[in-house]
């Protein structure tokens, strides 16, 4: 394959950023075509964040957090469910495929569960194939 | 699940009241298994034998008969398991009901009958010392030299006798022999589990060490050794014992023997009942480095782990198949060190050796010997 | 220093832990260690099970922070001569000597290679030579060298060798004269952290220790395989230097043994699997058997370890070893394989050998210094086996660790800190050093510093740590960027501190390991470097990129590079922090009134400390008052609580039963804890919070426990031996009831030990069967009553299968025989697994939001180093909430969870995260969405000049953000977090760096 996806991952400090670790120190391994960046909270994802990274040629979004009612900051996650089901429309109307946004819950202890959501979901976008439709930027 | 069988807990109490209570410690791990050299030989499992006893749930077969009571699987058991007590309980309880194997059963009737395994007649206990300077014992001599049954009558081992006394009478020593009154020391009737028989020989015995006032005894066999010390405590005896080496390892300390030249290579083969039952390992060694010229290698596998010639536990008096016999590998061993000479200190390892050798072409006539032959070959 | 002083004997990881809670409690310390340098038997191991982890990269920190810590004085090379004097008041006399090199020691070994006298070094058990002057290892606390002057020629002679003196060129570095010092130290108490040492192999002659060299121990397999060891980290034979294609691994190697020593020596199960998987991650095809009696798998995440083990290809065969010899071009090891009644001569390359923990080496010396008993098996004697496992047998003296015998990092770091909390109680006078954080480093342009991290082998053996320095370098505002061995490493942090002040930094970024890690280290080094320490980045090139990423280093690499980019992009839009201060309530909650919640709060209370304790039923001792004698000693539980309702009594801990949690508001030093007993609902603040709700039991549904009279529960055999004797029966003990099985993978610790000392009891009058997985006694004492046990005529039975159960027989595939047995029983007792409080554990979760781990049970900060911590600041793990635990294990992690909140209380304020929300006022309408949408109540209007605008309470704002991103004129910011970083970072992500 001559071209890799450049997918974002958000991952909340507490749960799915743990998570990402556990998957570390258990060397469960998943492909290298993400980059995760740290918020406190999932709730903290603005959809600003996640127009800009499509604007900027990223081919997946990945935004991930506690499972729900499990937030460590109560209800963080479920304000992230709710501007992530807004996102689904407002890409679409973009024309950006909806399935390239994602949305997963993982807790910290889970690092089997963070390797394969990485791994499933940098197969959907590679099967979608670069966002801009060309070869990849 | 399979057809279910249940356990028989009358033969574990039954196994406790005959001094095998110790085997309710056995924790399975199979470390016993791997030690015994039966499992090297042939298909026997002795953990799975002693779980078939934990469970009364024992087959009949001559399982139970193989044990030579060797000890290397009691010294390294981890629960301290007395597997020669289990066996001999297991034992105890089949001659107790009449289930003794046929060879075994002779050996134990001659005994008592003419007061030696083979049955040979009695009167001719004494027929080796012919013209020798052998007394008969008395009240104010230092030593009973107990000569056993099979320096007594067999042909290899008379010559270790008289080997022996050759030697004490060069250092002086005051010994004597009780001759033709002198019975076996009924060892192997105890190893096989006939404790009448045991019972019998050693009230005879003891009585007669009375009448004679014997106080101190050296004995040729490690295993008249072994019963003497531990055993005829039992029946009010109280004698000092120890085993011709030991006496030899004395005397050669004492300056009273002294040891000629004689350049030969030779490796040492701890008998069972001399080491791992009794702690005896450096007097027979003493005697052999004394002698000036004399190289002693020792086998992988010397003192603790020695291998047993399989000789013990009443074994001598049965047949083992060629393929089976422990002396073999043992002999092999001997070989692998380049000696000259194996030296051992028991009638059964010599007898065994002596077999072994048999289908190994060898020059040296003289191979194997007791360590009184080796030191008589160097005076 | 005005504090009062503790003495800590003994520098390895329970003494390092015990040191640190001390001193975070305001006490003063003496650390005192024999070797020349910290971390003990914990820094020569490569990786600790269960997780994996890098020993060092876990252990480094607490050293650090140990040496760094002002109130811990710490003496290497030092031994304790003499003690006098009582609790309260001991006078003791330590001899330090000298290393006969001074601190001006920079550690740059030319000495090392001038020294013409080598000797095999004690780290590497023997594997590596070292010199006279030697430094331990490389990442030795200290890092001064030490000169061993027994081995040294220079023995003051007129000629002597000074071969070290002339090569070093530090001046005034090396001192020959240097003279031992017997130090007078006055101390209110004495912590006893000495560890343990091994049984020398070669008494183990059938195994072949000594005689061939391919049969290796344990400690040095972990040097094999260790980066820093003497083959770097390259797992070869000793003889023939290849690497070996089989390996066996023997357990049980002079432990549980009537000719050695009769205890179970505890680690070496998990420690012999962890090193089996070392290997196969090592080299991929290597045949690996492991020859064990019982796997002991007993701790939280043990059994999955194993279960992975097992799907890794990792043999077991149960069968004890009996003979190692060898062939020609192979090892050859004896063994029975039990579970097919099979004898084996397998061919292998290695042998590994397990030999147990023996006591330390001159404890009986130790023991006369101090005036305390030692036990049977040699080890430090502990007050009561039960409940006073922390006290040594005179007053004022603690106990921790190996000390007291075998027991790995867990729950000697748990010990630790319980044994700190004892020793606080007569610590009266507390001091706390004064911690300035600086402001200084947001002026001019950023000047960035990059440190790229080895992690030894972790990251450099995948990604190209060097490529990635240079590339760092060549990064806009990037004025310094190296690469280094270990990060974390004492030497490293003051470089890192030394090039901040050096070359002006105001930007660090550390690619490492997890900010979770070692961020506090770092940042703790900025201030030390007098620059703000929220001007810090860490790039996760470890655990979120080469240890996941194995197989393709070169992406690896550039993923690295990239996660750099980010890092350098939110670093030049990061500002200094400054943390608000809050003030610490000065009372404790412990929720639970079992023998945890008891331990806790009296060890608190003994400390003067204000304790509320809450219990939901309506008496106090939770489930100890259920049950009948004690393993290992039998003494009658009634008893014990008895004692412990006494000293309740005296105390002044104010308890509240038929009391439950109702709420939790606030954080740590300021929770409002709102509380619903019979007098109603009531509100009270604390500061820390222990959790000490214990555990239930598995309600079982096997066995026809629901369908048969005759079958009962372990818990409910105690109450009825309680009731009176049993007699004539047939009893069978069915273990594992709920545990070890699909949904419940793991093991419940505590059952197998309890099972043998109910058998044993009922064994007098009964005839007991006892059918088990594995025998898991390995607690003290434990592995005595099964052989006591097994004397009593308790027949056991080893199933793979499922027993079964009709009524009046059970029925067992018994493994040793091969036959299926029926057990008439007159009575069957199962023994059932802990499951968590499901009630209790829900609301915790409501109100707390604390993490669950798979089993439900609370997950503690860190498994091996946390283990009494939950995740959530203030609030603490005490007993079975964590998961399953013998009695002594329950009230040593809750005397642990006393010495967190000791810490705690034992300050005025306590620093509060500046990562909180802030209002831009200019933009701000007052739209008040961010304040409706703040779960913490923690944004407020105010009045300003021109109207209203919204104000963040920074002491209740939590960080999380969520108004940020409902602020629709952008007025709003989260500190740390704001939206420029983060757009930054995706920018940078995409290639795009300003």
């Amino acid at each position: 394959m001559s071209w890799d996806p450049q997918i974002l991952v958000f991952a909340c400090n507490w749960c799915s950023y743990g998570g990402a670790d556990a998957a570390g120190v258990s060397r469960f391994q998943y492909p290298p075509d993400v980059q995760i960046v740290r918020v406190m909270c999932s709730g903290r994802v603005d959809p600003g964040f996640v127009l800009r990274a499509f604007n900027k040629g990223a081919d997946g979004v990945l935004v991930t957090g506690c499972h729900l009612g499990d937030c460590h900051y109560q209800d963080g996650n479920y304000k992230a469910e709710k501007r992530v089901e807004m996102l689904y429309t407002l890409l679409g109307q973009l024309g950006i495929q909806s399935e390239r946004l994602g949305l997963e819950w993982i807790s910290a202890a889970e690092g089997q569960r963070f390797a394969n959501v990485i791994t499933d979901f940098v197969g959907k976008i590679r099967r979608l194939g670069p966002a801009n439709g060309g070869e990849g930027p | 699940m399979m057809e279910a069988v249940r356990p028989f807990d009358e033969v574990m109490d039954e196994v406790a009241k005959e001094g095998g209570e110790s085997l309710s410690l056995c924790y399975q791990c199979g470390l016993c298994s791997g030690t015994c050299p039966w499992g090297t030989v042939r298909d026997f499992n002795l953990r799975k034998m002693l779980r078939m006893v934990q469970l009364g749930l024992v087959e009949e077969s001559d399982d139970i008969w193989l044990c030579s009571t060797c000890k290397a699987c009691v010294d390294r058991c981890p629960r301290g398991v007395e597997l020669i007590d289990v066996i001999g309980s297991m034992r105890r309880m089949l001659v107790g009901g009449g289930m003794i194997p046929q060879m075994q059963r002779s050996a134990v009737s001659n005994m008592v009958q003419e007061g030696n395994p083979w049955g040979n007649p009695a009167e001719e206990r004494m027929d080796w010392a012919e013209g020798l300077d052998v007394k008969i014992y008395e009240r104010d001599m230092d030593w009973l030299l107990f000569v056993g049954c099979a320096p007594s009558y067999d042909p290899r081992n008379q010559k270790v006798a008289k080997a022996l006394v050759e030697v004490l009478n060069k250092a002086g020593v005051s010994f004597g022999v009780l001759g033709a009154e002198e019975r076996c020391c009924g060892d192997s009737a105890r190893r096989i589990g006939d404790e009448q028989a045991f019972g019998t020989m050693v009230e005879r015995n003891v009585a007669k060490f009375e009448e004679m006032g014997v106080e101190r005894v050296v004995a040729i066999s490690p295993h008249t050794f072994h019963t003497l010390k531990n055993d005829y405590g039992e029946f009010g005896s109280e004698l000092e014992i120890v085993h011709h080496t030991q006496l030899l390892a004395e005397l050669v300390d004492e300056g009273k023997l002294v040891p000629g030249r004689l350049e030969k290579k030779v490796t040492y083969h701890d008998p069972c009942y001399l080491g791992r039952h009794n702690g005896v390992y450096e007097e027979p060694r003493k005697v052999l480095e004394s002698i000036p010229g004399l190289e002693l290698v020792e086998m992988e596998r010397s003192r603790e782990s020695s291998l047993c010639c399989g000789g013990g536990g009443g074994r001598f008096w049965t047949e083992t198949v060629a393929e089976e016999r422990f002396s073999n590998l043992r002999l092999e061993e001997a070989l692998g060190t380049g000696a000259e000479i194996l030296v051992t200190c028991c009638p059964f390892c010599l007898l065994n050796f002596e077999d072994s050798s048999k289908g190994i072409a060898r020059d040296d006539s003289t191979y194997i010997l007791d360590v009184a032959e080796v030191l008589v070959k160097s005076l | 220093m005005s504090a009062s002083s503790v003495l800590v004997i003994g520098g390895g990881i329970a003494g390092i832990q015990a040191s640190l809670d001390l001193a975070n409690a305001g006490a003063h310390v003496y650390l005192i260690e024999k070797a020349p340098f910290l971390g003990g038997r914990m820094a020569q191991l490569f990786k600790t099970f269960p997780t994996n982890d890098c020993s060092t990269c876990i252990e480094a920190p607490l050293i650090v922070e140990a040496h760094r810590h002002s109130n811990i004085d710490v003496l290497v090379d030092s031994e304790v001569m003499t003690v006098a004097g009582k609790a309260g008041d001991f006078k003791v006399k330590v001899l330090k000597k000298p290393k006969y090199v001074n601190d001006n020691c920079t550690s740059c070994g030319d000495c090392f290679d001038a020294c013409p006298e080598a000797v095999p070094n004690e780290f590497d058990v023997g594997l590596k030579l070292r010199k006279a002057i030697y430094l331990p290892f490389p990442q030795a606390v200290p890092s001064t060298y030490t000169i061993d002057r027994d081995l040294c020629l220079n023995k003051g002679h007129l000629i002597a060798c000074e071969k070290c003196l002339e090569a070093c060129e530090v001046e005034n570095c090396i001192d020959f004269e240097m003279k031992a010092e017997m130090l007078d130290l006055d101390v209110v108490s004495i912590i006893v952290a000495c560890g343990g040492s091994v049984l020398d192999p070669r008494s183990l002659e059938n195994y072949g220790y000594g005689k061939f060299e391919n049969v290796i121990t344990n400690m040095e397999f972990e040097r094999l395989v260790s980066a820093s060891g003497p083959t770097e980290g390259e797992l070869i034979e000793l003889e023939g230097m290849e690497s070996p294609k089989r390996i066996t691994f023997v357990l049980c190697a002079g432990s549980r043994d009537v000719n050695f020593q009769g205890y179970c020596s505890r680690v070496c199960c998990m420690n012999s699997i962890k090193e089996a998987l070392l290997a196969k991650e090592h080299l991929k095809d290597v045949e690996i058997t492991l020859l064990y009696m019982d796997i002991r798998s007993f701790g939280k995440g043990f059994e999955e370890y194993y279960n992975r083990a097992k799907e890794m290809g990792i043999k077991f065969v149960r069968g004890k070893a009996s003979d190692v010899t060898k062939e020609e071009e192979h090892l050859v090891v004896r063994v029975e394989n039990t579970e097919e009644g099979k004898i084996e001569d397998m061919e292998t390359d290695m042998v590994v050998l397990a030999p147990p923990l023996l006591p330390a080496e001159h404890i009986g010396d130790l023991a006369k210094v101090l005036d305390i008993k030692l036990d049977d098996d040699g080890f430090f004697k502990m007050e009561q086996v039960n409940v006073l496992p922390l006290r040594g047998t005179k007053e004022g003296i603690f106990l921790c660790g190996v000390a007291t015998g075998p027991k790995d990092i867990a729950d000697s770091v748990a010990e630790a800190s319980g044994a700190a909390s004892g020793a606080l109680s007569y610590a009266e006078k507390r001091e706390h050093p004064i911690v300035d954080i600086p402001e200084k480093g947001g002026e001019g342009e950023p000047r960035i510093g990059v440190f790229v991290c080895h992690c030894g082998n972790n990251i450099a053996g995948v990604v190209d740590v060097e490529d990635v320095a240079g590339y760092a370098g060549e990064l806009p505002n990037v004025v310094h960027s190296e690469n280094t061995l270990f990060a974390c490493a004492d030497s490293t942090i003051e470089d890192i501190i030394n090039t901040i002040r050096e070359k002006d930094l105001n930007r660090i970024i550390v690619a490492a390991c997890s900010p979770k890690t070692h961020g506090d280290l770092f940042m703790d080094a900025l201030i030390e470097a007098g620059i703000n320490p929220y001007l810090f980045e860490m790039s996760n090139i470890r655990n979120q990129c080469s240890w996941v990423h194995a197989d393709e280093p070169e992406r690896a690499t550039e993923k690295s590079k990239t996660l750099i980019r980010m890092s350098v992009a939110r670093a030049n839009l990061a500002e200094p922090l400054i943390a608000e201060t809050s003030s610490v309530t000065k009372s404790a909650l412990i929720v639970g009134g079992g023998i945890a919640g008891l331990t806790a709060a009296l060890d608190l209370n003994a400390q003067g400390i204000d304790v509320t304790l809450i219990e939901k039923q309506e008496e106090l001792g939770g489930r100890l008052r259920e049950l009948h004698k004690l393993s290992p000693e039998g003494i009658e539980a009634s008893k014990l609580l008895t004692q412990k309702m006494k000293d309740l009594l005296k105390s002044n801990v104010n308890v509240m039963t038929s009391a439950t949690l109702d709420d939790v508001k606030g954080y740590v030093g300021n929770f409002q804890v709102t509380i619903k007993s019979l007098e109603g609902v009531t509100t009270k603040d604390f500061g820390p919070i222990i959790l000490a709700i214990g555990s239930d039991l598995y309600e079982p549904t096997e066995f026809g426990y629901e369908d048969y009279e005759n079958v009962i529960t372990n818990l409910e055999l105690e109450k009825m031996m309680e009731e009176g004797p049993i007699e004539g029966k047939t009893i069978s003990f069915i273990q594992c009831v709920g545990a070890r099985n699909e949904e419940y993978p793991g093991c419940s610790r505590y059952c197998c030990e309890t099972g043998i000392h109910q058998a044993a009891q009922v064994a007098e009058d009964n005839k007991v069967n006892f059918l088990y997985k594995d025998m898991r006694t390995f607690g003290k004492g434990a592995e005595e009553n099964y052989k006591i046990a097994s004397e009593k005529g308790v027949r056991f039975f080893r199933w793979t299968e499922q027993p079964e159960f009709d009524g009046n027989e059970v029925k067992v595939q018994d493994v040793f025989s091969d036959m299926t047995l029926a057990l008439p029983t007159d009575l069957l007792v199962l023994s059932v697994a802990m499951r968590p409080n499901q009630e209790t554990v829900e609301k915790l979760v409501e109100v707390l939001k604390v993490p669950l781990s798979e089993e439900g049970f609370l997950m503690e900060k860190h498994v091996k180093l946390g283990p009494v911590e939950s995740s959530i600041a203030g609030v603490y793990l005490a007993g079975c909430v964590s998961g399953p635990k013998r009695l002594d294990e329950s009230v040593s992690s809750a005397s642990g969870a006393a010495a967190k909140a000791a810490a705690l209380l034992s300050k005025d304020e306590i620093l509060v995260s500046p990562i909180v929300a802030f209002v831009r006022e200019d933009n701000c309408r007052w739209c008040a969405r961010c304040s409706e949408v703040c779960p913490y109540s923690a944004i407020d209007i105010v009045e300003i000049e021109g109207g209203k605008v919204a104000w963040v309470n920074g002491a209740m704002c939590t960080g999380c953000g969520a108004c940020v991103v409902e602020c629709p004129t952008k007025a709003m910011i989260l500190k740390g977090f704001k939206d420029e970083q983060i757009e930054a970072q995706i920018d940078a992500m995409m290639g795009e760096l300003a």
